[in-house]
């Protein structure tokens, strides 16, 4: 699903990446870990084309990042769901609305992207709240729309930088639940995080950027949430 | 088709939200762009006005001959022939001087009877002459006056098309002064319009880099505010449509015909079916071109 061939990112003389090489399978849910400012965000934007490496390849569902023409960025983005630490949710509508407008955008007439929007508010547990405000939500709640919309494409792989960051334990935990669920449908999972708890709740491979250098480390389940 | 179907839905819908949700930032925009078009429409209802005078006018094809007060019964019986023998002419009728005035005093009865106050009638005889319809061209008219003006007896000729001429100058000076009075408030109404929709885009900037980071096409993302601006031209030429429309009413049911002088005469009429579709189109383009300058060269850049 993704693999990166000695890709560095450099802003004007500081390297925010070096030499990253790695290789994340179909199907794998993969943390994504190290301290803040570490390059867990630039690593993740370059995966969904915000950011273009500066040296190096980065190949993602089969597509070379660097050789993408701005013209076909839209379609490549429509395979992958994002999640970001403050949701970014669009404040002029409404939950249901906010991921209805994904299914919009994909060609769906609005009555079908209504309807699926709603399977998937329920699938995190979000449908009482579809017709709610970004504003008269808390920020789990948020958190679950934004996730929800994430999956309005049905994507191949889902990117999510520190989902769990603004969450109260149990609400990360269920959080943490509800992605697990959707790897198991056959989603690709990468998910940013500078929790040891939650990676240690999973117990996944986690892949550890210190000094702007990925290393990869193996691990096996300790115990899955419920 | 279905896809194109879906992308101009979606864009309205769009822009619709965007218009609703950010009304206050809108309205502004939308009240310089009415008032432009209000100034506009005014001065297409006036042109157009005097424009159905002055075509019924030249469908009358009239031509006054004035004869001096001592003409002699020989002169005015040669005047006559001249007149009744002449191909171009339709019909013709004498006018005495005294019909004459009392023509004046229906038609200026405001004046009161001044007429009374002088010592004799000053106004002379005349002939009301009409041109047959296929003869009535400016040429024919020329020649035919300038004859009966050299007759003995006659102080002079004129016809209806000279002071056709000289309103229809005036109706296109009217004209000119609408287009560019009309013309520089739209343009400061477009130019309010793309600093409304930068402001706009400015301020969303974030919702519009979501947008774009879930899949929306620079298509989508660029097209709704086009239309926004549209929308928010055509808006303004509705509500335009809509304080003219009032102003005609209220001046029709309100003002005394009597009062209005020469405006009296006016068969009054609003805007024509065109003349609204017009008006609707220059607002809608107005606002078009308002959102494109605000996305052109110079426009909004935040990637």
């Amino acid at each position: 699903m993704i693999r990166a061939f000695h890709v560095t990112k450099r802003y004007g003389s500081i390297t925010a990446l070096r030499d990253v090489n790695v290789q994340i399978r179909p199907g794998e849910f993969v943390f994504l870990t190290g301290a803040s400012g570490a390059g867990k965000t630039t690593f993740l934007r370059m995966l969904y084309r915000a950011e273009l490496p500066t040296s190096g390849q980065l190949i993602v569902d089969g597509r070379n990042i660097a050789s993408l023409r701005s013209r076909e960025v839209p379609g490549f983005r429509r395979r992958i769901g994002l999640v970001f630490q403050d949701a970014r949710l669009i404040d002029d509508r409404s939950s249901l609305e906010n991921i209805a407008f994904v299914g919009r955008v994909l060609g769906l007439a609005r009555g079908e992207s209504r309807r699926r929007g709603m399977e998937l508010l329920k699938l995190t547990g979000m449908d009482h709240r579809a017709e709610l405000f970004p504003a008269q939500l808390s920020a789990g709640e948020k958190q679950r729309v934004g996730l929800a919309r994430a999956l309005m494409s049905a994507p191949v792989l889902l990117l999510a930088d520190e989902p769990t960051g603004n969450l109260d334990p149990d609400t990360a935990i269920e959080m943490l639940r509800i992605f697990r669920a959707i790897n198991r449908r056959g989603t690709t999972v990468v998910l940013a995080t500078h929790d040891p708890d939650m990676i240690a709740a999973l117990g996944r491979r986690t892949l550890v950027i210190e000094g702007g250098r990925l290393r990869s480390l193996e691990r096996t389940v300790e115990s899955e949430p419920a | 088709m279905k896809a194109l179907f879906g992308y101009a839905s979606l864009c309205i819908e769009e822009a619709g939200r965007g218009i609703w949700f950010h009304r206050r930032v809108v309205a502004p925009a939308l009240i310089v762009m009415m008032a432009s078009l209000v100034v506009l429409g005014a001065f297409m209802l006036a042109s157009d006005n005097l424009n159905a005078v002055l075509s019924g006018w030249r469908e009358r094809g009239q031509l006054q001959v004035f004869l001096v007060p001592e003409v002699t019964p020989a002169q005015q019986a040669a005047i006559d022939s001249a007149i009744g023998g002449h191909s171009a002419v339709e019909e013709y009728r004498f006018i005495d001087p005294e019909e004459a005035a009392a023509l004046f005093r229906s038609d200026f009865s405001e004046l009161g009877d001044v007429l009374a106050l002088l010592e004799e009638n000053p106004l002379p005889g005349s002939y009301a002459v009409t041109i047959a319809a296929p003869m009535r061209s400016e040429r024919v008219l020329q020649q035919l006056t300038d004859d009966l003006a050299a007759l003995p007896g006659v102080e002079g000729a004129q016809y209806d098309l000279e002071i056709i001429g000289r309103l229809e100058l005036g109706v296109r000076a009217l004209r000119l002064v609408g287009v560019l009075l009309g013309g520089t408030v739209l343009l400061a109404a477009m130019i309010t319009t793309a600093n409304v929709i930068r402001v706009m885009v400015f301020a969303r900037r974030r919702e519009i880099e979501t947008m774009r980071l879930v899949g929306a096409s620079e298509a989508v993302v660029v097209g709704r505010f086009l239309v926004e601006g549209g929308l928010q031209g055509l808006l303004a030429g509705l509500l335009a449509l809509a304080v003219l429309l009032t102003a005609y009413s209220f001046g029709l049911a309100y003002l005394d015909p009597d009062s209005l002088g020469f405006l009296s005469i006016l068969p009054l009429r609003f805007l024509s079916p065109l003349m609204i579709g017009g008006l609707l189109a220059g607002g809608t383009i107005t606002g078009l071109l308002g959102s494109w300058f605000a996305f052109g060269p110079g426009g909004v850049r935040f990637d």
